[in-house]
């Protein structure tokens, strides 16, 4: 049996082991490549460095915990970090009842940390928690907000007790929306509910990986600002920020090496198929 | 030391239930399926206590304070879905999923004629989009030019290529085709562009379950090999009972 | 009479649709308050009783295997675990919504671990094992057999190279223009074919939507008379 051949019968098994180890090299010694940073994560930082003093930003995050774990996590806490740092007026507030608790989980990293204990819950930001019912519930809390989270905070504060909130009743009273998505609900969810409600309504998108194509339809008409590229963006964004810890550049290495390596058994894969693939006989069937 | 213990219990289940997810990646197995039961339970225990928070925080409440009884109605509309379970009376369940439905396709209808159909159109003909594009310092942009007809001619075509009611042999069928030609290669870049994006999400979520298992190296190693040798021996028991039958 | 059991069903799912759908194009003040009471409703109360529904499902399944269970097949107990394991974290759920007189169950400390260590654990490892597979599909199945093939799995390796942190540093000096050559792929052919999908998918949710007005699609009320 030739080598290509060979290859072509490898247990599948062998392949998810190669993976294993070849992306865990850099987990365990970080190997500090390189990164450019893309026009979109410039443009998304710009957009919250423009945030003016006083502006009221609805933070969603509308994540699943496996999407957090991998790429929206690190975006989350990014631009919670950046967006804390602006003074503005910050209500967090989730459409999936799984990313409600991540809330709680941004504001535990540490450069988050440090800037929310400058700030004064209730009166500089808010957690509104789960809002349930998916696009009827964004609806329904564009429509009136107040009436939609009757339940009041995350704590069960009513919505009376909380200072930001006195002059936030409807969508029109948010200047910008940044939604961290996962799935549905999540950026077209926004855009027919908020954004066709009140058009002057800034939107930026943090986005998993696999959503990224369809998004660019919605960034290149300017209904969303600008978008964060998945696990890529969220790299590109923590070293614009200056918040890249050891674990970032361990992420980001690993990143680079589990794509090196799918790009590799790709080219095997494809070298072993034409160099072991009959060629045409006259009769016409290979 | 209460909070130390539970930290260090966390990270060992955490070890324990992803190993096991993966070990179906080796081969099926009791642990996985112990995995897979777990998640099942844990996700619908964890949605049906937040409706039930919600439930009982948005319209219970304001009824047991006497503040707000018009929340009887959706609670009562509600209480049909348990009508599910009933043969004689199933048609009653149907009430609260036409009141869901109902909402539901008239607000996504509403939201995308605006921000789906017509803000994408808008975006693609002039004056959003330019067909000879100039700035004001630099003069003609002969790349950005060329990329807005494309963007039109793709964006066309991909359209065409779904259009199956014109008959081909007309001028009109024979031009959606030829435009069906340009959008299915432009859908194969697409779909490309979407395989390395997906490439980019799974491999980012599983360097996520790799980093936590990294934090503690006993209980990655342990439960890894004791997962394994389990699964080896269920493999060969199974492979025993084979061949007797 | 029969009648009532479907058709009465979709008159009313007809009425709140052009109820909600005339609150969003017409400025009417009565029809906007109702429409804006239904969504509150539907949202916060109608569809959470939905999960219960799962949720008294799931438990009638399971327990319709324990009772089907043959001598020496063992895996009835991986059912009696979860129906165990699924009755013990809703009490505690319960529990947490009560004690912290919140509607948000994780401020119970319990219940909040199981969270952070079961669910975060069971959740990030069951999508991430697509990673195994797509390693294995790159290796066995993605294949350049027609020239489309090959097109996109060249459009894949370049997006791919452009996603990796370092992937343009194989290209030397030529970097930043393999950069642009990403920037080019997925801001003009990928942004047009996703735009399309997109336009075609809004007019397909449209008709959609209209079927269900107009009684022409029912599958959404269940089977049976």
């Amino acid at each position: 049996m030739s080598l290509w051949k060979r290859l072509e019968a490898v247990d599948v098994r062998m392949i998810y082991l190669v993976l294993w180890i070849l992306v865990g090299i850099p987990l365990l010694s970080p190997l500090y490549l390189p990164l450019s940073i893309s026009p979109d994560t410039v443009k998304y930082h710009d957009a919250v460095e423009a945030l003016p003093a006083g502006a009221v930003v609805a933070f969603g995050m509308d994540v699943s915990p496996a999407g957090y774990g991998g790429e929206l996590g690190p975006q989350a806490r990014a631009t919670a970090t950046h967006v804390l740092r602006k003074p503005v007026k910050v209500i967090f507030l989730s459409f999936w009842e799984t990313g409600a608790p991540l809330i709680e989980s941004v504001w535990k990293d540490p450069f988050v940390a440090a800037l929310i204990k400058t700030k004064e819950y209730g009166k500089d930001y808010v957690n509104l928690g789960w809002i349930p019912g998916t696009e009827t519930g964004m609806a329904s809390f564009a429509t009136d907000i107040w009436k939609t989270a009757e339940k009041g905070d995350y704590k069960g504060t009513k919505l009376a007790d909380l200072p930001i909130m006195t002059n936030v009743k409807t969508v029109d009273d948010f200047y910008m929306l940044i939604c961290i998505e996962t799935g549905t609900p999540g950026g077209p969810e926004y855009l027919r509910q908020w954004q066709a409600r009140n058009p002057k309504l800034k939107m930026i998108v943090g986005s998993l990986g696999v959503s990224v194509p369809a998004n660019m339809a919605y960034v290149a008409s300017g209904q969303y600002m600008s978008i964060l590229r998945g696990g890529r963006g969220a790299t590109e964004y923590q070293r614009l920020l200056n918040i890249v810890t050891p674990a970032d550049v361990q992420g980001a290495d690993a990143m680079t090496m589990s794509h090196v390596v799918v790009l590799a058994f790709l080219a095997i894969g494809n070298i072993a198929y034409f160099a072991t693939k009959k060629p045409k006989t006259s009769g016409g069937k290979a | 030391m209460a909070a130390d213990l539970a930290t260090m219990l966390g990270i060992y289940v955490y070890a324990l239930y992803a190993l096991a997810a993966y070990s179906f990646t080796y081969r099926d197995n009791s642990f996985f399926k112990f995995a897979e039961h777990t998640y099942v339970a844990t996700s619908i225990a964890y949605n049906a206590s937040v409706a039930y928070g919600t439930i009982r925080f948005t319209a219970v409440e304001p009824i047991l304070t006497g503040k707000n009884f018009t929340f009887l109605i959706p609670l009562l509309v509600g209480a049909l879905f348990i009508f599910f379970f009933s043969k004689k009376y199933f048609w009653l369940y149907r009430f609260p999923i036409a009141v869901i439905a109902g909402t539901g396709f008239g607000l996504a209808m509403s939201g995308t004629i605006s921000a789906q159909f017509m803000a994408q159109i808008l975006a693609t003909i002039p004056p959003q989009l330019k067909l000879y594009v100039v700035h004001p310092t630099l003069g003609f942009q002969g790349m950005d030019t060329l990329n807005n007809w494309l963007i039109i001619i793709m964006t066309i075509g991909t359209l065409a290529y779904f259009f199956f009611s014109i008959p081909p042999e007309t001028a009109l069928g024979k031009a959606a085709r030829t435009l069906g030609i340009v959008g299915r290669w432009t859908m194969m870049i697409a779909f490309g562009s979407a395989f390395g994006n997906t490439v980019m999400t799974r491999m980012n979520l599983f360097i996520g379950v790799y980093k936590n298992l990294l934090r503690d190296y006993t209980s990655f190693i342990g439960f890894t090999v004791l997962i394994l040798v389990v699964a080896t021996l269920e493999g060969q028991r199974a492979k025993k009972a084979e061949q007797k039958a | 009479m029969s009648y009532r059991r479907k058709e009465i069903p979709i008159v009313l799912t007809t009425i709140l649709a052009i109820l909600v759908i005339c609150s969003v194009f017409f400025k009417v003040p009565e029809v906007q308050q109702a429409a804006s009471q239904l969504q509150t409703w539907t949202a916060n109360v109608v569809v959470n009783f939905a999960v219960i529904v799962g949720f008294i499902m799931v438990i009638k399944m399971h327990k319709s295997r324990i009772d089907r269970r043959k001598p020496g097949d063992k895996s009835w107990m991986f059912s009696a675990w979860l129906i165990g394991l699924l009755i013990v974290y809703v009490l505690l759920g319960v529990y947490g919504v009560e004690s912290s007189r919140s509607a948000t169950p994780t401020r119970d400390p319990t219940f909040r671990w199981i969270y952070d260590n079961v669910i975060v654990s069971l959740d990030s490892s069951m999508y991430s094992m697509l990673a195994f597979f797509i390693a294995s599909a790159a290796f066995r199945a993605f294949k350049a057999r027609t020239k489309e093939a090959a097109v996109l799995l060249l459009s894949g390796a370049a997006l791919m190279l452009y996603n990796a942190p370092a992937g343009s540093v194989i290209f030397g000096p030529l970097a930043p223009q393999f950069n642009l050559l990403g920037e080019w792929i997925l801001n003009v052919p990928n942004m047009a074919g996703f735009r399309g999908i997109v336009i075609g998918a809004a007019v397909g949710a449209i008709s959609l939507g209209i079927r269900v007005m107009t009684g022409r699609e029912r599958g959404y009320l269940g089977g049976g008379e």
